[in-house]
């Protein structure tokens, strides 16, 4: 790997080990900002890791904050890094100054108008600016003159209703800029989840091996390795999927993004069920950090578009061409 | 992931896409234009298309030169590879020989065994089957009973084998045998002999499997006679020297493109215009299998290192063979398609599926396997 990628990552993971865990995810879901690890994360540029230095970045490629956000997933970080990089990024690409701060982002449908009633923004009462896409049009807005009304998803994170009403603080124009937004979106989905699931692999073999039953621990029964091992197949087949974004920019490319987001979203649904059968009714505590990443990915499958809608996408795709379609299966899976 | 699994992104060589396009002339010349493909590997086999094979080159592709190899890379040879599955070639006569018997001799054979089957193997003119399983010993490949004595000149070997797929056909069999009685360490005291298969004192019976084909077979070694030479690698180290021909044995594209040819006929009954459901499940179907193909070139890319990834070959036929396994089952309930080309490639899938989760280890013993590398056992 790359000197760069490598450093941003260890300073990532340092970071998050000495500013994350889980007394401050939960206290961010009851409300509180997890400031000392947002501060951390920005003073060191990891917020901004690709985006270039020359647009206001820390001057990596996507892969560097998408390494940082694949981070964050397995941390259940409470902090809009996703966010901060999808904003930022179409920021730079548009011309506009990117401001200080955490952003966030949503797309808006073509025909909204002012004012604009925006749901489902994630952690906007914590954010200092937002950037919505409509179409082609990149806006800046400043939060603090306007409303917001704080919803939770069921992770607890903020998911707020944003009411936009006064003037933005600028606009600017990209070519495909909310496809871009899907896809870039999606990206980041995909690398939060492919953390997380890492996480839940990790927590439910060390519990597997400190939990006896029956005499000892019950990582000795065949029945539980049998679903961890099949749970380990998963989470390999997520990591691998995941890098595919790494080596091609979902800026610019569709389908790598269509699949990984299908291959990663239908590994959470076998992943967390075994995690949660292995862990026992412990697991479904409050209390037991699993629940911090299993309800997250519950989440994070379903934004920026569930695995089906990602995978008509695909399915249509390939058979664009009609009646060759079949024979030319192979060669279009192969290019 | 863990500490001992990666599945580090690999490239393809940049003469991939030249390589892809010889084999796909050659498959449309060699073959017969009314051969209906099937991307099973174990399911037809022609020593005169294996012939054709060698002839390319194609055969024993990463083996020395003066074996007759063609010492290209792991990954040349995964294109060549995939390539003959999708496109339904009948590779099975060769396919043992070349992807792990050539490969044991190369590794632990002796210089006079590289330079007697190496060459016939790549020529595609000498075929091997396994000989691991027997009546009473399939998972617990540990437990085999078939025995070689030490006498004059060589080896005596009793017992049999079974599921050897194309003994009837192959020249040779690798089998896995007791040269010494059980002790303590179970895996102790096995060694690998190469059999000639028209040995007069070797019996083969055929087995119809569920579809009704003939191709597994129960082998019989009634005082077989296994000359010194024939024995591969240091006796009583059997054991080992089967472990580590399973990351080529379970890697490969065979591992997950049982089912293709349903994927391509359900792509050609929705046409165009498939319905929701119809698309969702053609791009879920896909994005499996694009990222099964990316792990199994990452597999090829390490094995191209000299590395050693048995999790990962493992890990690459579990997840698979699971695959291959869904395929015919929700392809079937995306129809009802009618036309008899589908039926026959969505039946023809479903009475082999069983097998999938079988052959070259069962899912079981996989995951065994990937759970001792996640520390579990």
């Amino acid at each position: 790997m790359e000197e760069h990628l490598q450093m941003v990552i260890d300073t990532a993971d340092r970071i998050l080990n000495d500013h994350c865990n889980h007394q401050i995810v939960d206290a961010s879901e009851s409300g509180t900002f997890a400031a000392e690890l947002w501060q951390n994360l920005e003073q060191t540029g990891l917020t901004l890791a690709g985006i270039p230095d020359s647009l206001g970045g820390a001057d990596g490629t996507p892969a560097h904050s998408l390494c940082v956000i694949r981070l964050c997933g397995q941390h259940a970080a409470p902090v809009p890094v996703a966010e901060t990089y999808v904003a930022a990024r179409l920021l730079a690409t548009s011309g506009v100054g990117i401001p200080a701060g955490p952003i966030t982002v949503a797309g808006l449908s073509a025909d909204q108008q002012l004012p604009l009633t925006i749901t489902n923004v994630p952690f906007a009462r914590w954010c200092t600016h937002f950037v919505t896409v409509q179409a082609d049009e990149v806006t800046l807005w400043d939060l603090s003159e306007n409303e917001i009304i704080e919803h939770v998803n069921i992770a607890g994170e903020p998911r707020d209703q944003v009411v936009l009403n006064g003037e933005p603080i600028e606009s600017a124009r990209i070519v495909g800029a909310s496809e871009r937004l899907e896809r870039i979106g999606a990206a980041t989905r995909v690398m939060l989840m492919s953390g997380a699931l890492r996480g839940i692999l990790m927590q439910s073999v060390a519990y597997a091996m400190e939990r006896d039953q029956f005499g000892r621990p019950i990582a000795k029964f065949q029945a539980i390795q049998q679903q961890l091992a099949q749970m380990a197949g998963e989470v390999a087949a997520s990591q691998r999927a995941a890098d595919e974004l790494l080596l091609s920019d979902p800026w610019d490319d569709i389908m790598p993004v269509a699949i990984a987001k299908s291959r990663v979203g239908d590994a959470v649904c076998i992943s967390s069920e075994i995690a949660h059968q292995v862990h026992g009714a412990m697991g479904y505590t409050r209390a037991h950090p699993l629940n911090l990443l299993t309800r997250r990915l519950w989440c994070w499958r379903d934004e920026y578009g569930s695995e089906q809608i990602w995978q008509n996408v695909i399915g249509r795709h390939y058979c664009q061409a009609g009646t060759h379609a079949a024979d030319q299966l192979w060669d279009t899976l192969t290019q | 992931m863990f500490q001992g699994i990666a599945f580090e992104p690999a490239e393809l060589p940049d003469d991939a896409p030249a390589l892809r396009e010889e084999v796909r002339d050659f498959l449309n010349e060699a073959l017969d234009p009314t051969f209906r493909p099937n991307s099973d590997f174990n399911a037809g086999e022609s020593a005169e298309f294996s012939s054709q094979l060698g002839q390319r080159g194609w055969i024993g592709m990463t083996w020395p030169a003066e074996y007759g190899g063609g010492e290209r890379s792991f990954l040349e040879r995964y294109v060549v590879t995939e390539e003959l599955l999708a496109g339904g070639a009948p590779v099975g006569a060769h396919w043992i020989a070349d992807r792990q018997s050539g490969p044991l001799l190369l590794r632990f054979g002796t210089e006079e065994q590289r330079q007697f089957f190496l060459p016939r193997i790549t020529k595609g003119e000498c075929f091997f089957s396994i000989g691991m399983s027997e009546p009473d010993t399939g998972s617990d490949l540990a437990s085999i009973k078939s025995t070689a004595k030490p006498v004059d000149g060589g080896w005596l070997l009793n017992g049999s084998k079974i599921w050897s797929s194309g003994a009837h056909m192959n020249h040779y069999m690798v089998a896995l045998v007791r040269t010494e009685a059980p002790s303590e360490n179970r895996h102790a005291g096995m060694s690998q002999v190469i059999i000639d298969l028209h040995d007069p004192n070797v019996t083969i019976k055929g087995i119809a499997n569920l579809a009704g084909d003939r191709d597994f077979n129960q082998v019989f070694f009634d005082d077989v006679v296994i000359p010194h030479d024939r024995l591969v690698g240091e006796p009583g180290n059997g054991w080992q020297q089967v472990i580590s021909e399973l990351s080529y044995e379970r890697s490969g594209p065979e591992r997950f493109l049982s089912a293709f040819r349903v994927l391509v006929e359900f792509v050609r009954e929705v046409g165009a215009d498939p319905n929701d459901a119809q698309a969702a499940l053609i791009g879920k179907l896909i994005s499996h299998l694009v990222t099964l193909r990316r792990m199994s070139i990452s597999v090829a890319g390490m094995l191209e290192q000299g590395q050693n990834p048995n999790v990962e070959a493992a890990l690459v036929k579990e997840l698979g063979n699971n695959f291959e396994k869904q395929v015919p089952e929700l392809v079937r309930l995306a129809g009802p398609f009618l036309s008899e080309r589908f039926s026959q490639t969505l039946n023809d899938c479903i009475l082999h599926a069983p097998s999938f989760t079988l052959r070259g280890g069962t899912r079981e013993i996989l995951r065994g396997v990937i759970a001792r590398e996640l520390g579990l056992r």
